[in-house]
């Protein structure tokens, strides 16, 4: 059972009908019991990290998260702004991120006089870089859909588990021991998307 | 950029799935999360939504509905219809819809600017409703433009479009009036990163599809 943090930022019922279509049990939830005795769960979210920062502690998400996460030690996966506030902190607000990763995020720079835009919105091959579990460095291409105008940046590189190039390479999915990110939206991303959520799935 | 294959769903306000021809006459097509399910297994590159009757009706955005819409969506999803603010695009937004197709809401240059700053001019969408005969005046104060008559008229009641194009649209010159005719706007004079939008019956020729939506880059 996949625990689908729910917390009112951005919409989860995608990711709960695509992990229903993949036949992966799975319900949104925003009660702290329910988080923290999870045996694995997804943090979504869109928008501003100071929000969705403040939400979580107004609602008193954080210590649940820390316990399943931190003590339990089960898998968290982190979408887009999940992915971010897996980090220490964030160029875009002052909030503390949950800090799951030693890494911090911030704004995408693009060289200058070149074509690409901020926000990154669009579908874009990613590089698995080998290291991880969710991707495998050997398998065909995979594309995905990103929105964002922030990326993470590991202090250790080894925590990247994949790349994307716009203006330099990107990380756009981080993984350390039981926690994930990626910040792309698996959920908008069929074929591709369903894959990176049936790896998550099927981990133990 | 790749190519990218985006299928036009018009919706009406009793959340149809419907068809027009020439803005006229409508035909039921079904419903729309079937369709969105088959646009699914097709693994379209991201789906467009259009409520036809909203802004014709005054009404807003059909929020409930278009969040389970967009929950069906393995795509990114862009909604069009009784847009007229920003803060109706953040409510949007938190529902799943990813892009912001402005019908006659483009003329308002400064929800087209403030969308593009908040939500990246890849997300604002400018949709065009071209008509295979007609015109339309390429004065470009869009608060001083005037929707002329179409130059023959038709028996449709639809609103003849409503926009002002942009002067930067390459085949829009100031004071100079514009015959739509077939082609009604060539393929290879569309600006670059324009996205003539297909519709369900398939890829037809261009002068065929309508309505025709530019990406908007202020």
């Amino acid at each position: 059972m996949i625990t689908v943090v729910d917390y009112g930022v951005g919409n989860v019922g995608a990711i709960l009908n695509m992990l229903d279509y993949l036949g992966i049990d799975a319900e949104a939830s925003s009660d702290g019991q329910q988080i923290a005795s999870a045996s694995k769960l997804i943090l979504p979210g869109v928008g501003a990290f100071d929000k969705a920062m403040l939400t979580l502690r107004e609602r008193r998400l954080i210590d649940p998260l820390n316990t399943a996460v931190l003590e339990r030690r089960v898998p968290v996966l982190g979408v887009c702004l999940g992915m971010q506030l897996l980090a220490r902190c964030s160029e875009e607000g002052q909030e503390q991120g949950l800090g799951y990763v030693d890494a911090e995020v911030v704004r995408i720079t693009v060289p200058p006089g070149s074509a690409l835009k901020v926000p990154h919105i669009g579908w874009m091959e990613v590089n698995p870089t080998g290291r991880g579990r969710l991707f495998a460095a050997t398998q065909a291409p995979e594309r995905f859909y990103f929105d964002h105008s922030y990326h993470v940046v590991c202090t250790d590189q080894e925590d990247v588990s994949a790349t994307f190039s716009y203006g330099a390479e990107l990380c756009c999915a981080v993984e350390r021991a039981n926690v994930f990110g990626v910040q792309f939206h698996p959920e908008k991303s069929h074929r591709f998307g369903m894959r990176v959520l049936n790896t998550f799935g099927q981990l133990t | 950029m790749r190519k990218r294959i985006i299928p036009v769903l018009l919706v009406d306000h009793h959340r149809r799935l419907v068809k027009t021809i020439g803005f006229g006459p409508r035909t039921y097509v079904g419903d729309p999360f079937n369709v969105i399910r088959l646009f699914n297994e097709k693994e379209v590159d991201e789906i467009c939504v259009l409520d036809i009757d909203a802004s014709a009706q005054g009404g807003r955005p059909d929020l409930g509905f278009l969040r389970e819409l967009a929950s069906e969506c393995f795509m990114p999803m862009a909604y069009g219809g009784g847009i007229t603010a920003a803060q109706q695009c953040e409510e949007l937004n938190r529902a799943g819809i990813e892009k912001f197709v402005l019908g006659r809401s483009a003329a308002n240059t400064a929800l087209v600017q403030d969308l593009a700053r908040t939500f990246g001019s890849q997300a604002t969408v400018a949709c065009v409703d071209s008509r295979m005969r007609g015109w339309v005046k390429s004065s470009c104060s869009p608060s001083t433009a005037t929707v002329p008559e179409p130059a023959t008229t038709s028996s449709s009641s639809a609103p003849w479009p409503p926009i002002c194009p942009c002067r930067r649209w390459p085949w829009a010159e100031p004071e100079k009036r514009y015959t739509l005719r077939r082609p009604c706007v060539p393929v290879r004079r569309l600006p670059p990163p324009a996205v003539p939008l297909s519709s369900l019956g398939g890829c037809e020729p261009c002068w065929s599809i309508t309505p025709a939506c530019f990406r908007w880059t202020p």
